[in-house]
């Protein structure tokens, strides 16, 4: 199998704050929706700070048949959703299907277990991070390659990343990458116990930004080889191009400011999807909204586009969802690239003067491109870069 | 009330000896936290146990004005005296 | 067929550092439920490492000694480290974190939690000390299957390897009991494991006398397992090294074992010297 198949993207489902599809989602971000509330997954009345981006009423997404946990409740719906518009008709708990994966990145994983035994409550379900993927292969009888990815908040590009070696490599026809998180009490009170979450909004590249603010949800794809997409009638959506991994060796919790790290990791995606740097339209910023990371950011996309990038966060709208973070800007990417609407950041009041990019504030912007970057960082020094390029059905790129 | 700033400062470095694992010295409060190994994230520790002890809060923005040892001295006992 | 050659190995286990003291692969289980030792990474060289969790600094010790034993000085030169990866499979090593953060919280209040306890709840800060330590600066993958896959981890090390994007992949596997408290709800398919933190330095093109050959396969048909000792999944990177200790000391010429594992496929192991 040659290391060139061009890998194409064929379904895609989310779960965020702000909606439960794909389309749904699009529309809630570019009319500047925001899913800020007070937490209530557990009591946040003592913390200092109160407020997340959480899915509604995530305990009656219920499709899994046996109790599970919070994060594997996010992610089925994600997964059945991306494996619909996929035209892939699998038959929950009958089918096998031993040339289908899956690759689940994760934060937290399935933490509800752990923390409702520390919170005195009694647990019914198994924890930790790979029964997530071990729950969504079963039912939807994903045999194939399995992964669980635990880089924190670049798992999502990192599963993604894993998918398109396994489909390069022939071992899988069909891969599904996800990225998922629940909302946990450890990673809130933790996020406090950095001073790294802000206190109202959350406002990437904003001169006053304070902080991230915590999300939930999950984002999944489905990715295949281009010659079995195209020989079994589906329709793709976009190209998944390149992707760079790099780790910065710097701090265990921040970037490093001269982000070396972050345009090794974006120049080797680029290399990877065979392109110019000129030819990429615009990047979906991992934009977390803490001070640290978006001047690190800001730096490391002006050593690599210089004056012409063009960049936002979606952090504002549904906040940092961890794992899922990157899985659901992957997606929100493909919307970008078909639509040729890009998102906004919002919250946006006046950018910081040390971010010296060009950040989309408070109002999407119309602009049709071909190839878009998604970028997420990650404790331990972790950065990914993803490229994703227009599928044009007639035209193709190769 | 933190009278005696001696007594505080040798607390400081008894805690500031356990985060760091090295022996350190009074000739240390003067020194720049790099030099001592002493990062962003010792730093916040160093606060959450002084905050423990001395009921205070240190913000975001005080935390990062710190450069020496002194400067934490003169922080948290300009804190409790006012 | 897969293949990867192994040029340095980390061990620390219930026999303490090291892999003289390690049994054949066949013999592992018998070591039943062993616990890690107490080990004091300063007595075998590895200073500073204190303000790092018990599991942080057992790894620093087994991936440093897979540094030495394959010759590489450490920290690593930047054009070094950039050409090297890190893959690391764990899956409970964050548990005594979490508790530890909501004994800080009940104890001191929710916003009075010591800061360094969360970075310890990421599955990944593991790797993310070790990068740091070692200079690590190409990929760095964590993998948490609920059983551990030497399969998975190897593979990763043999595409990373292949597609050139490094030279040298270190793999370690951390293999520790959850708290007692979290232990119903852990996913383990075997109730008694031994524990151990174990490094292999896997490097492209090294045929060096301290250099063996590790090949596994997937099998489908179980009866090719009928003539190999069969080790539990969570013991499989300990039987690597113990296979290499074997091997370039030439007590053995070849070493053989499969590894179970129902959700994760049944794999045969096989190992030689790299120089044959």
């Amino acid at each position: 199998m040659s290391n060139q198949e061009n890998i194409v993207i064929t379904g895609m489902g989310v779960v965020t704050p702000i909606g439960s599809t794909v389309e749904s989602t699009w529309r809630a971000l570019l009319n500047g929706d925001c899913g800020a509330k007070e937490i209530r997954a557990f009591n946040s009345s003592e913390h200092a700070c109160k407020m997340g981006c959480e899915v509604d009423e995530v305990e009656h997404l219920s499709i899994y048949p046996e109790p599970a946990g919070r994060a594997t409740r996010l992610l089925l719906p994600a997964v059945e959703n991306a494996l619909y518009i996929a035209g892939l008709r699998i038959e929950p708990g009958k089918d096998d299907l031993n040339r289908y994966g899956i690759c689940v990145g994760t934060t937290m994983g399935e933490i509800t277990p752990f923390e409702d035994l520390m919170a005195g409550r009694r647990s019914e379900y198994v924890g930790g991070p790979g029964i997530i993927a071990i729950q969504a292969a079963d039912y939807f009888g994903l045999n194939g390659p399995r992964w669980t990815i635990t880089n924190a908040c670049a798992a999502g590009n990192m599963a993604i990343s894993r998918a398109v070696d396994e489909l390069r490599a022939g071992r899988a026809d069909v891969m599904v990458a996800a990225g998922v998180d629940a909302m946990s009490w450890v990673a809130f009170t933790g996020f406090v116990s950095l001073r790294a979450m802000t206190p109202d909004l959350c406002r990437p590249f904003d001169a006053e930004r304070k902080g991230l603010m915590l999300g939930e949800g999950a984002g999944a794809l489905v990715l295949e080889r281009e010659s079995d997409a195209r020989r079994r009638g589906a329709e793709p959506l976009a190209r998944l191009l390149g992707y760079g991994l790099s780790s910065d060796a710097h701090h265990i919790t921040q970037p490093d400011p001269s982000a070396a790290g972050s345009i090794r990791a974006m120049e080797a995606a680029i290399k990877m999807a065979g392109i110019d740097k000129e030819q990429i339209g615009y990047v979906s910023a991992h934009g977390t909204g803490t001070p640290a990371n978006d001047r690190m950011e800001s730096v490391a996309l002006r050593h690599v586009f210089g004056d012409n990038v063009i960049t936002s966060s979606i952090k504002g709208h549904i906040g940092h969802t961890l794992g899922a973070a990157s899985a659901i800007e992957a997606i929100i990417c493909i919307k970008a690239l078909e639509t040729g609407w890009l998102p906004q950041t919002i919250n946006m009041r006046r950018q910081d003067a040390d971010c010296r990019i060009r950040v989309i504030a408070n109002e999407p912007l119309a602009k049709r491109t071909d190839y878009i970057m998604s970028n997420a960082y990650a404790f331990g020094g972790i950065n990914s870069s993803i490229v994703i390029g227009r599928y044009e059905r007639d035209n193709p790129i190769e | 009330m933190i009278q005696d700033v001696n007594k505080f400062n040798a607390k400081l470095i008894k805690l500031a000896s356990q985060l760091t694992g090295d022996e350190l010295t009074e000739e240390c409060l003067e020194r720049p936290l790099n030099e001592l190994n002493i990062d962003s994230l010792m730093v916040l520790e160093l606060a959450v146990h002084l905050e423990r002890e001395y009921g205070i809060r240190l913000e975001e923005e005080e935390l990062s004005s710190l450069n020496t040892l002194s400067d934490v001295t003169a922080k948290v006992i300009g804190k409790r005296q006012s | 067929m897969y293949s990867l050659t192994l040029a340095g190995v980390g061990v620390v286990s219930p026999a303490g550092v090291g892999t003289e003291f390690l049994p054949r692969p066949a013999d592992i289980a018998t070591w039943g439920q062993a616990r890690l030792p107490d080990i004091d990474p300063a007595s075998y060289g590895w200073d500073g490492l204190k303000r790092l969790s018990r599991v942080a600094r057992y790894g620093s010790v087994v991936v440093g000694e897979a540094f030495r034993s394959a010759g590489i000085q450490v920290p690593l030169q930047p054009d070094i480290g950039r050409r090297t990866g890190l893959i690391v499979c764990t899956n409970h090593s964050n548990l005594e974190p979490i508790i530890s953060i909501y004994q800080d919280a009940l104890q001191y209040g929710v916003n009075h939690v010591n800061p360094s306890l969360f970075p310890e709840t990421v599955m990944n800060a593991f790797a993310g000390h070790l990068s740091i330590l070692f200079q690590i600066q190409g990929t760095n993958v964590t993998l948490s299957d609920t059983i551990p896959s030497a399969a998975s981890a190897f593979l990763y090390a043999r595409d990373l390897l292949a597609a050139g994007m490094t030279d040298t992949v270190i793999c370690c596997m951390v293999t520790v009991q959850p708290p007692s408290i979290f232990e119903h709800v852990t996913h383990k398919e075997q109730s008694s494991e031994v524990e151990s933190i174990v490094a292999l330095l896997f490097r492209k093109g090294v045929e060096a006398e301290t250099s063996t050959l590790l090949k596994w396969k997937e099998i489908t048909n179980l009866s090719e397992m009928n003539e190999v000792p069969i080790i539990r999944p969570s013991d499989a990177f300990l039987a690597v090294a113990s296979a290499h200790q074997g091997l370039i000391h030439r007590k053995t010429c070849e070493e053989q074992w499969g590894v179970s594992g129902r959700s994760n496929g049944y794999h045969l192991f096989s190992m030689t010297s790299a120089q044959e």
